[in-house]
């Protein structure tokens, strides 16, 4: 079975910015790792890179052993942006049925009773609070069962509540999945418990270790991210 | 004084911006420019006349007072057919045949209705000249007459006006009235404003919203995406141009073949709805794509002769008309409704225009994921 991910010298220029510089990672399918990293580390690059948004400068990228830019291989893989992907004038369930019908499949409705989006299916997205877009964006998401689930700081806009419930649907998609789950809350990845976590720093991996080894260590997450920022 | 706080903010963001500054900055001069190139003056720069003359000498006077007009030259043919033709294909204005037992049969003046002020100068000018004519052989009539009087007359003969023209007037539309003029290029004008403005705004948006992030992640290629909006909006283009024409019909206006009509504003809205994607992917946030295209299209509607016919600009404004889409769109669609003729240069250019606009508009869309 091919790696979810393989990275081989990364690396991303944007004019003179170098966004990531020599990239070299493996994540292994049925994997949950968190990616940590502070504003401008070169996570949200990475993860533009792994779902085919933008292509590297240089190195090497597989995703599910193929080219992420490849639509046969964007088809397994679901991402759920920050900003939540939905088309404001439209209601979830047409959102549901425009991604299904580019994804080319019948999307499972489990994942949209269990994120309790059934209850707010027929509302426009725009009258939705932060909280609920960002459910039914990850309920769509779920519901087109993507092989690599990729979630990029799923958690902004969301209540207490909103975000247990959230960490508590990703647990349950451990496994099931490889996912991928870009944060910059140390907390919130500590509660998450991954496989392995992920620092980026000044577009490089700075720590890449897994959870169990990361807390024997360091006894946090926290004390990690000090530990290889410093 | 809290107001000053938002003032300053707004305005420092505004002169950090190049691409507001741009528009702010050049749009007054450029709309002047425009204006005084669009509304110059309303006599014809130059106007070239066909000419069948079987009357020989008879007309010759008339034709000899043209010549010395400076913006009049005159081309002979050798059939009614082709001096049609040239009106009908927008090459000359105004065709002339004088007949053998002219000025007892009436010469017929063709005039193109697409444009009025050209043929309205010629049919001046031919009234003046007639009239001049007219005046100067009972000049010499009266002189002739006084010559044989014993007793010479006080003063200067007073030379009687003289009334009825020898000129008989057609066209493929009569009774044109300035709104005729006007209803292809606003047809034009009406269908595919809203695919420009329409098109950034909604691309804009989905930057903004996130649903481009989506897109690009998603399994459909950019140019498909890109496909699938320009049908989308030419689609609602060609309803609005349906509305536009069953309106201006509806006013009463004169349009002798709306099909073909339907057919060129159809293919502009395509072009247009080019030009919206390029602006909007260069543009990168939705109230500058609505700048941007505000700045272009005002002065692309003066410059396209459909206020006033190109005519009556001056050559640099034609010049700079050249490179306006709505130029070509204006003009094929005055044909088309008016003499129910499809100028296949403007055609070609129009879609040479769509192709450019679509293909670079795609190319720069696909670049917009590098700042996503």
């Amino acid at each position: 079975m091919p790696p979810a991910v393989l990275a081989e010298g990364l690396r991303k220029e944007y004019g003179r910015v170098v966004a990531l510089d020599g990239v070299d990672v493996r994540i292994e399918q049925g994997e949950l790792v968190a990616v940590l990293g502070p504003n401008g580390a070169g996570k949200s690059t990475f993860v533009k890179i792994v779902c085919g948004v933008t292509k590297p400068t240089s190195g090497k990228i597989e995703v599910l052993g193929g080219d992420p830019s490849d639509p046969a291989v964007k088809r397994r893989v679901g991402i759920l942006p920050q900003e939540g992907g939905l088309y404001p004038e439209m209601t979830v369930r047409e959102n549901l049925r425009f991604y299904s019908r580019l994804y080319g499949k019948d999307p499972d409705p489990e994942p949209i009773r269990r994120l309790g989006v059934d209850g707010f299916l027929d509302r426009r997205v725009w009258g939705l609070s932060g909280g609920m877009k960002k459910r039914a964006a990850l309920a769509i998401t779920l519901s087109l069962d993507p092989e690599l689930l990729v979630l990029d700081e799923p958690t902004n806009e969301l209540d207490p509540l909103g975000r247990k419930d959230l960490l508590e649907e990703v647990k349950k998609n451990a496994g099931e999945r490889t996912i991928m789950y870009v944060s910059h809350d140390v907390y919130e990845v500590e509660q998450l418990e991954p496989d392995r976590l992920l620092i980026f720093l000044n577009g490089r991996i700075a720590l890449n270790s897994s959870f169990d080894e990361v807390m024997d260590k360091y006894g946090s997450v926290m004390d990690a991210y000090e530990g290889v920022s410093s | 004084m809290k107001w000053a706080v938002i003032a300053s903010r707004d305005l420092k963001a505004w002169a950090k911006d190049p691409r507001r500054m741009a528009p702010t900055i050049l749009m007054p001069i450029l709309m002047l420019g425009v204006m005084y190139g669009a509304f110059y003056d309303y006599k014809p720069r130059h106007v070239t006349m066909a000419v069948l003359n079987e009357s020989g000498s008879n007309f010759k006077p008339i034709i000899d007072y043209l010549k010395h007009d400076k913006r009049i030259s005159i081309k002979y043919v050798d059939s009614v057919s082709k001096g049609k033709y040239l009106v009908k294909t927008g090459q000359v204005p105004v065709f002339i045949y004088v007949p053998k037992n002219f000025p007892k049969h009436k010469a017929t003046v063709f005039y193109d209705p697409t444009d009025p002020l050209s043929s309205n100068y010629v049919r001046g000018k031919l009234a003046k000249a007639w009239a001049k004519e007219m005046g100067k052989k009972m000049k010499s009539m009266f002189r002739k007459l006084f010559a044989m009087m014993p007793v010479k007359p006080p003063h200067a003969i007073p030379v009687p006006s003289v009334s009825g023209v020898p000129f008989k007037f057609e066209t493929y539309v009569k009774g044109l009235k300035y709104f005729d003029f006007l209803a292809p290029g606003l047809i034009v004008i009406g269908a595919t404003m809203g695919s420009i403005f329409g098109l950034g705004r909604v691309m804009m948006e989905e930057v903004e919203s996130g649903v481009a992030y989506s897109l690009f992640a998603a399994p459909i290629r950019s140019r498909d995406v890109v496909l699938g909006r320009f049908v989308s909006m030419s689609f609602w283009g060609v309803v609005r141009t349906a509305i536009a024409i069953a309106t201006v019909l509806a006013l009463g206006a004169k349009i002798l073949h709306p099909f073909l009509l339907f057919f060129i504003a159809s293919l502009s809205v395509a072009t247009m709805v080019g030009l919206g994607l390029l602006v909007a992917s260069l543009a990168r946030r939705s109230e500058v794509a609505e700048m941007v295209t505000g700045a272009l299209t005002v002065p692309m509607m003066f410059l396209a002769g459909i206020f006033m016919p190109p005519s009556v600009m001056p050559w640099w404004a034609v010049e700079l008309a050249k490179i306006n889409p709505l130029y070509y769109m204006g003009d094929a669609a005055r044909k088309a409704a008016m003499l129910g003729y499809i100028d296949v240069t403007d055609v070609a250019v129009i879609i040479g225009f769509a192709v450019a606009f679509v293909a670079a508009g795609a190319a720069l869309y696909d670049g917009v994921r590098e700042y996503l």
